[in-house]
């Protein structure tokens, strides 16, 4: 036996054979005890500790076999543990040779809840902790944020782009409750802190764990980093064991959820000519009546009459992306590994030109590694090594995808083709005859622009982990030590390869022989070679240090005691950092702490506290402390309640209340607030002198006065939660919460402008509360052999109120309503918009209006003050916070056999945003670097103010062909209801019989369809309703997947 | 190895408080700007930074905001002047003023106040800088006093009573100390003349500029002479001397901001300073600029067009001897551009540098004089009546000369309206049928012509970027400039902000109203300029009125006189801003504002129907638009300032 094992422990690590000699030496006088450890299916137990009583230095760890062997001194108490399994304690008397079957312990194998910095009995938690099954994480996106919104209690989401790289949901735990710079909550991925981007990334295959820290207890240890809340994912580690491979394939189709009605080009010209017409009597046409009436000619000749749809000429309907995930898992006694890679290819909608020899369509290729190793350098001692390295290229047009739609409605859509087929003169020419119009070719030609080249995008995040675990029993039983090391690097880069496209315009048109010729519009500024843009580099390294002592008692079978004492400091460091303030290191220090007494599982206290430091603050102000208490009654364990725990299965009330900090009250380059900061050789300040102009000096600005008083913000949270099990099958969570947020750090409003500062004054003065509740129900049951059902369904409501807000003093001044004090975080202020102004004499009898021209037909809005003008005075609170208040979802997943089936619904309820009416304004131009016309939406196309048809409630206003800036307000009149509730995925499975499965080697095999956001109840029809204001932007996406899992 | 793990534990948790002190010692503050010469001489170059670019058609906003110019549109791809052409529209407000120079904003590129406050600091920490010499120190010094009596004369000019920074309050001062009143007029008057007359009596700053590459545009002593004497006219003028329309500009201390009594003697006060200043500038060889090169053009250059030159360059020549003041900043190439009209192919093709919309109104183009030097509806033999009449050229004279052979095309059908017109006229003013001369110009007997009707190439071609009145600012353009596809030049110049014709011109003013008829101390400069421009030739501007006027004994009369000098100012110094300011500080621009703006019938391509007047806008000048409107926010920020009336 001794042997047997004394080869395994070489074949995996020096360190186990020099902890075999050590242990060998020692073990002559001792009596050996060997046996096999199984389950109740005597199925053997690889894995298992099992230590030495008296001397917990000795140990040892079963085999594949379940075998061990482990020497000890005569009359030992042996334990056997191992995870998910209860504990046996053995006194070896006489017998050398064990037969042990250890019980699956039901109570603790899905009863663990990840905690700040540990874990903890899922019965003993009293913090608002939201756990969620990784597996629910799945989406059709391969962006694990827009998953979020409706699956987790708690959680306030919501998306606004579908590119892809560019789709990250924007997420709040319980909702927005602050109004200083950091909003969102704190990521850290086992135990690192990271971005929403590393989260979107991450892979639900290979998470083990996803946690939502939402109160005081749960979130003070990370004290001045926790109030917005902490997320914390942990990756699956290997578990001793035969090898396990997972391999999942998924190919998906994926399209915008809705598309722009475009109006045609006939209307299009019929009503740029209006617009034109309307405005100005004398203005003319833009269009001849001769080229509308060809343009409606099928047979026409294209190139000299163009109509475009630059949507349908850019855009492909649809793409298709592919997703692969690998990982293996396993480990011997002495080591433990899963390794994972994941290779994601998500592709754009947008179209290529064969004749350009380069891909200018999105690709985005994701390659993530993840390397997790455990073991046990002695019996006490645990190594844990994690590799983890992210892997983005990023190939997609210059201007972004985003830039790619906002150019289609940007282009005039009659007065160039895409392109010209070559004239007789420019028959032999080797490059694209772009079409444009003016001289140069100043217009927007948005498929040259697509076409002209491409931008390399590359992101790499490697993050190396080495974490220490010592148990610490030879000092006193229950005491552990952790120490923790990690380093990141992160490094991206882009640049652009480009050519300058050729443009031509028609020249002539000879109607009868049909025969155009181009004029070459730019002949000298275009290149048919590619020419090299460098972009941006970012580099930025982070190390960070986490040690921690725990201490765990049982005293008289009820008295549960706890304690956790952990320091962490962490650094991050920027290469190009852009000005000395922010190449300075990033620090954070911290000391925290949780100490934890339950009596009898029947009532649980805890109290953390968090005690940290910034570099960003005056030595006054650097360290704060924030503590939090908690207590819990689990009130289904008292004796009363026995006669009726077959129906209350569970009932647990809890209640807890802290102070958690944000130090993130300032962008990163906005630091060190106790300095002031200037610039001594600022170009942007100074003054030119010189008879030619030649002599220019550079001045100074002040960028920032000190105020050495500015600390971090604080929270005060307030949490109270019930648990609630009924038969066994459904489980209710709910919870109410309140905030109270201060030292807001804010602009001061009342420092005149006759002071003549160049940076405003500010100080930790801005107050918030916000409150709200939160539930999610689960109801699991197998209704027969065959069938097995569960249903989720959980609500999150979260409502924000400013308290003290620098503001001018509306009060006193008569206008109470422009003052933010009382209304929501997110607000949106806008004008009354009472309908669209009849004639010139309703505009004269109205009041003035201080944006611009307008005119009959034009919006009328209400004058609040009643002081004869419209001017900002006249803005009030208009519609919902643009922030969603509720958040819900809920589905139903079941099996039956070999098949199952699952459907999540997701929505949202209490939001408003408004249309852009900039840059849905037809015909003017908003493309900033090229002339562009803004096409015309169907919408606005079939209902408009006109002089014929003086609807005074029409979609839109008399139309222009100028920004009519009156009419460009945020008003009523573009204020939408954002609630929608939509079909978020629905999955359907089959997964292969065991017996076939096996045959081919297989533990098992599954393949599943899901569809993703197919479809969508909203009153809002131009865009997907959750882009909001972004209709413009890269549509969100529905997709169809089809995948495979297969298990060896 | 378990031991080194709790000695780890044990250093993270016993917090190392020097871990978070990052910042190194030696980081930028502001006192180091005045540890070396070179970081003092940036914040002297910022103090100038902050004088408003006076080529520019929203920082300085006199260009547009009166009726000198229009333009067809507001915003659009090519511009966006949603600030100073909306003032002349009459949209100005208060909750969110326009060319908000008390605060920032709006088209005004920096609050006033950060300037005053930047002179401040530098007035009271430059106190010694190894390298810089004690001379140079004091030069320094005593330019930015100057500045910061110009920042007090832009606000003053624009809001009347302002706050004076004669000392920065600090930046933790409590709102009792924040929160200042506005001065009255006479005690910010009282407040610059004495900080210009320190540095007058000091005599720390040059009189003209010995190293030009260098240092043209910063501040001379003729500049704070010339300084002085505008702050004074302004305090004589009826805006400020005794006008009831501002009783009301009481505040909360009972302070009335605007004298109500009229003073005579401020009238005095501004004469003397004005004849200081002129003999300070022509002591350090200012004179008016007059024509005298040879250009490489066929036939010459002759008398006609050098004198056409004299009155451009004038303007365009940087720092040409006439020009007391003018700063580098302003390199006016962007002016030029929407200036120029377009007459070949090479034009339209380089629309950018041929914008064309800086359009004079018909407005402006009825105050130039005649070919006689006096007004066109006095002229006697000038036919007012039928000024809008098409005309055939070649017009002859009584002499049967072609007074327009270099002015005007040949055989070319054109209004009435431009013939017989003072050289400032043709000098000024670029119109349809009108001859532009530049250095495209190759022979001097084919000057080329404008041709401004619906699709020629000075006309409304296309939906931007065309002369909405039908008229092209000429004066305003280099005849330097050449615009041609092989190769284009844009001549910068420096845009004047006092030249000595402007001295001149107010000198007379001021010394009319000094007396109780005018004399020839009134007649002394006005002559100098009517000279320049070619006008009373050989005789004077009485014997000119007796010989031509309608209204002969006009220039012996305090109140003819008066009206005389200031149409001659609003001739002289044309497209330059000043009418804007002028007419304020005179109390005609409730007037003169509220007259429609006019201009030609520019969507026509023929002659008939191009020479259509066409009213462009409406507008009503009322008596709150005197003054600025202060922002509702600094009002409800400071409860010590008081709003100026009717806003």
């Amino acid at each position: 036996m001794i042997t047997k094992n004394t080869i395994f422990l070489f074949k995996n690590s020096l360190l186990g054979f020099l902890l075999f000699m050590f242990s060998s030496l020692s073990a002559q006088q001792n009596q050996l005890i060997s046996g096999n450890i199984t389950d109740v299916n005597n199925i053997p137990i690889a894995g298992v500790n099992i230590l030495e009583k008296s001397n917990s230095r000795n140990g040892v760890v079963s085999d594949f076999d379940g075998n061990f062997a482990i020497n000890i001194k005569p009359n030992s108490i042996l334990t056997f543990s191992y995870v998910g399994y209860e504990t046996q304690v053995i006194k070896i008397t006489t017998e050398t040779i064990l037969k042990i079957i250890l019980q699956e312990d039901l109570s603790s194998l899905d009863e663990i809840t990840i905690v700040a910095y540990g874990k903890q009995k899922k019965s003993s938690v009293i913090a608002a902790v939201t756990s969620i099954d990784p597996t629910e994480l799945k989406t059709s996106s391969s962006n694990l944020t827009t998953a979020l919104a409706g699956r987790v209690a708690g959680v306030i989401a919501y998306q606004r782009s579908g590119e892809p790289g560019r789709d990250n949901a924007e997420f709040f735990i319980r909702g927005v409750s602050t109004f200083g710079y950091a909003r969102s909550p704190l990521i850290l991925i086992d135990g690192i802190e990271t971005t929403s981007t590393d989260l979107a990334r991450l892979q639900p295959d290979d998470i083990a764990s996803f946690s939502i820290m939402k109160d005081a207890t749960a979130t003070s240890l990370y004290g001045a980093r926790g109030a917005n809340g902490v997320i914390l994912v942990t990756t699956k580690v290997g578990k001793e064991g035969v090898v396990k491979v997972n391999v999942r394939y998924e190919k998906s189709y994926s399209a915008p959820t809705r598309s722009l009605e475009i109006a045609d080009p006939i209307t299009y010209m019929t009503l740029h000519n209006e617009a034109l017409v309307t405005r100005n009597a004398l203005g003319g046409r833009i269009y001849s009546l001769e080229k509308i009436l060809i343009s409606k000619d099928p047979n026409r000749n294209k190139m000299a009459y163009p109509t475009v749809d630059w949507f349908d000429e850019l855009l492909e309907d649809y793409t298709l992306n592919s997703r692969f995930n690998f990982n293996i898992s396993g480990g011997g006694k002495i080591a433990r590994y899963y390794l994972a890679t994941t290779v994601n290819t998500d592709n754009g909608n947008l179209k290529v030109d064969p004749r350009n020899n380069f891909n200018n369509n999105i690709n985005f290729k994701r390659i993530s590694l993840r390397s997790n190793i455990n073991v046990n350098l002695t019996p006490t001692t645990e190594v844990a090594l994690k590799f983890n390295g992210n892997f983005d290229d990023y190939i997609g047009p210059i201007d972004g995808g985003e830039a790619i739609y906002k150019k289609a409605m940007q282009a005039n859509p009659v007065l160039y083709p895409k392109f010209y087929e070559p004239d007789a003169q420019f028959q032999n020419s080797s490059h694209v005859l772009y079409g444009n119009a003016g001289q140069f070719g100043g217009y927007l030609n948005p498929y040259a622009d697509l076409m002209r080249g491409y931008k390399d995008e590359s992101y790499n995040n490697f993050l190396a982990t080495v974490e220490v675990k010592q148990d610490l029993g030879f000092i006193t039983e229950g005491l552990k030590a952790r120490f923790l090391a990690n380093t990141s690097r992160y490094s991206f880069y882009n640049l652009e390869r480009r050519y300058n496209p050729f443009y031509y315009s028609l020249g002539n048109y000879d109607f009868q022989s049909d025969q155009y010729t181009l004029v070459a519009l730019n002949p000298n500024q275009g290149t048919e070679y590619l020419e090299y843009n460098e972009g941006n580099k970012i580099i930025t390294n982070s190390t960070y240090f986490e040690g921690s002592i725990n201490y765990q008692k049982t005293l008289n079978e009820k008295h549960e005691l706890s304690g956790m004492l952990i320091g962490i400091s962490r650094e991050l460091k920027y290469a190009n950092a852009g000005n000395l303030q922010s190449s300075l290191p990033y620090r954070n220090i911290g000391l925290s702490g949780r100490f934890t007494y339950a009596y009898d599982d029947r009532y649980f206290s805890e109290f953390n506290f968090g005690y940290n430091g910034s570099e960003r603050f005056a030595k006054s102000e650097r360290f704060g402390f924030f503590p939090s208490f908690g207590f819990g009654w689990y009130a289904s364990n008292e004796k009363f309640m026995e006669p009726i725990s077959n129906t209350i299965t569970k009932l647990k009330f809890k209640g807890t209340y802290g102070v958690v900090g944000n130090d993130q009250i300032g962008s990163a380059s906005d630091r060190f607030f106790y300095i002031s900061q200037v610039n001594l050789n600022n170009g942007g300040k100074g003054s030119n002198f010189g008879q030619e102009f030649g002599t220019n000096i550079n001045g100074v600005s002040i960028d920032r006065y000190a105020n050495d008083q500015i600390t971090w913000e604080k929270a005060k949270m307030l949490n109270v939660g019930v648990e609630l099990g009924l038969f066994g099958v459904v489980d209710i969570q709910a919870d109410y919460f309140t905030e109270y947020r201060s030292n807001i750090l804010m602009d001061r409003a009342q420092i005149p402008a006759s002071m003549g500062l160049q940076a405003p004054l500010r100080a930790n003065v801005g107050e918030a509360s916000s409150s709200g509740f939160e539930f999610t129900i689960d109801y699991k049951d197998s209704l027969s052999d065959d069938l097995f059902v569960s249903a989720r369904a959980n609500f999150s409501f979260a409502t924000s109120k400013y308290e003290v807000y620098e503001e001018l003093d509306y009060r006193n001044a008569g206008l109470p309503w422009r003052s933010r004090i009382g209304l929501n975080l997110s607000q949106p202020f806008g004008y009354i918009a009472e309908r669209l102004f009849i004639d010139e004499a309703d505009i004269a009898n109205s009041p003035l209006q201080t944006f611009g021209d307008y005119m009959a037909g034009d919006i009328k809005y209400k004058d609040i003050n009643n002081d004869g003008v419209i001017d900002i005075n006249d803005e009030v609170a208009i519609g919902y916070p643009t922030t969603p208040e509720v958040i819900y979802g809920f589905g139903i997943s079941s099996s039956y056999k070999n098949f199952d089936l699952s459907f999540f619904f997701q929505g949202s309820l209490n939001s408003s945003f408004f249309i852009d009416a900039y840059n849905t304004s037809p015909f003017i131009d908003t493309s900033g670097g090229a002339i562009g016309n803004n096409a015309l939406l169907s919408a606005w196309a079939n209902d408009h103010w006109s002089e014929n048809d003086r609807n005074l409630y029409a979609a839109w206003p008399r139309l222009s062909d100028q920004l009519i800036d009156n009419n460009n307000r945020n008003s009523t009149w573009w204020l939408r209801d954002g609630s929608f509730l939509r079909l978020k995925s629905i999955e359907f499975g089959y997964s292969v019989p065991d017996r076939l499965a096996s045959r081919v080697n297989l533990s098992s095999a599954r393949i599943y369809i899901t569809g993703s956001n197919l479809f969508t109840f909203s009153k809002f029809k131009l865009w997907d309703v959750e882009m909001g204001g972004n209709g413009l932007g890269y549509p969100i996406q529905q997709g169809a997947n089809v995948g495979v899992n297969l298990n060896f | 190895m378990k031991k080194i793990l709790i000695v780890f534990v044990l250093i993270f948790t016993s917090c190392e408080k020097d871990y978070l002190d990052v910042v190194p010692d030696n980081i930028a503050t502001i006192d180091l700007a005045f540890n070396t010469r070179s970081t003092a001489e940036n914040f002297l170059s910022t103090c100038y930074s902050y004088i408003p670019e006076h080529a520019h058609v929203e920082q300085n906003f006199s260009m547009l905001a009166g009726d000198e110019v229009w333009y067809y549109a507001e915003n659009d791809f090519y511009m966006n002047n949603e600030t100073s052409f909306r003032v002349a529209k009459g949209m100005q407000n208060s909750s969110s003023p326009y060319l908000n120079y008390w605060e920032g904003g709006r088209g005004a590129p920096n609050s006033l106040f950060i300037a005053l406050r930047d002179c401040n600091i530098f007035l009271e920490n430059l106190v010694t800088v190894p390298g810089l010499e004690e001379e140079e120190r004091l030069r320094w010094l005593d330019e930015v006093k100057v500045l910061k009596a110009f920042y007090h004369f832009w606000l003053m000019q624009m809001y009347g009573p302002i706050p004076i920074v004669a000392t920065n309050i600090p930046v933790s001062a409590p709102s009792s100390e924040t929160n200042v009143y506005r001065a009255s007029i006479d005690e910010v008057v009282t407040y610059l003349t004495q900080l210009l007359d320190e540095v007058i009596e000091a005599d720390n700053i040059p009189g003209l500029i010995n190293y030009v590459y260098t240092e043209q545009g910063r501040i001379t002593m003729p500049i704070a002479k010339a300084l002085k004497a505008k702050i004074l006219m302004l305090s004589a003028s009826p805006i400020f001397n005794g006008n009831t329309d501002f009783s009301s500009l009481i505040d909360n201390q009972g302070n009335s901001l605007v004298n109500q009594s009229y003073d005579p003697q401020k009238w005095v006060l501004a004469k003397d300073a004005l004849l200081e200043a002129i003999e300070s500038a022509e002591a350090n060889g200012h004179s008016l600029y007059q024509f005298n090169q040879q250009l490489p053009i066929i036939g010459g250059v002759n008398e006609q067009i050098t004198q056409e030159l004299s009155l451009r360059a004038a303007i365009t020549d940087p720092f040409n001897s006439e020009i007391i003041w003018a700063f580098s900043a302003d390199w006016t190439g962007e002016l030029q551009q929407w200036c120029q009209p377009r007459w070949t192919a090479d034009h339209s093709a380089l629309f950018g540098y041929t914008k064309k919309s800086h359009a004079p109104t018909l407005n402006m183009v009825e105050t130039f004089y005649s070919r006689n030097g006096v007004p066109i509806d006095e002229d006697v033999s000038w036919e007012y009546g039928n000024r809008f009449d098409v005309v055939q050229t070649p017009i002859l004279d009584a002499n049967n000369e072609n007074y327009h052979e270099f002015y005007i095309e040949n055989d070319y059908a054109t209004a009435k309206l431009h013939t017989f017109r003072e050289p400032r006229f043709y000098s000024t003013l670029g119109f349809d049928g009108g001859k532009w001369f530049s250095l495209e110009t190759e022979n001097i007997n084919n000057i080329p012509h404008l041709n401004a009707k619906a699709g020629a190439p000075s006309g409304k071609q296309g939906f931007e970027i065309y002369s909405i009145t039908g008229y092209f600012a000429k004066k305003l353009v280099h005849y330097e400039n050449i615009i041609a596809l092989e190769s284009s030049t844009i001549k910068g110049y420096s845009f004047p902000i006092i030249r000595l014709s402007d001295l001149y011109l107010m000198y007379a003013e001021a010394s009319n109203e000094t007396k109780a008829a005018p004399d020839a101390d009134v007649y002394e400069y006005i002559q100098k300029v009517r000279d320049r421009a070619g006008l009373d030739e050989g005789s004077d501007l009485v014997s000119t009125w007796q010989m031509h006027s309608s209204n002969p004994s006009k220039p012996i009369t305090k109140d003819g006189m008066r009206a005389i000098i200031h149409q001659e100012r609003m001739i002289e110094l044309a497209l330059e801003g000043h009418r804007y300011w002028d007419l304020r500080r005179w109390k005609l621009a409730d007037e003169y504002f509220s007259k429609p703006i006019r201009g030609w019938n520019i969507f026509k391509p023929d002659v008939e129907g191009f020479y259509e007047v066409e009213n462009i806008f409406y507008r009503n000048y009322l008596t709150k638009d005197y003054l600025w409107p202060i922002s509702q926010t600094e009002l409800l920020r400071n409860p010590n300032l008081i709003q100026n009336p009717g806003w």
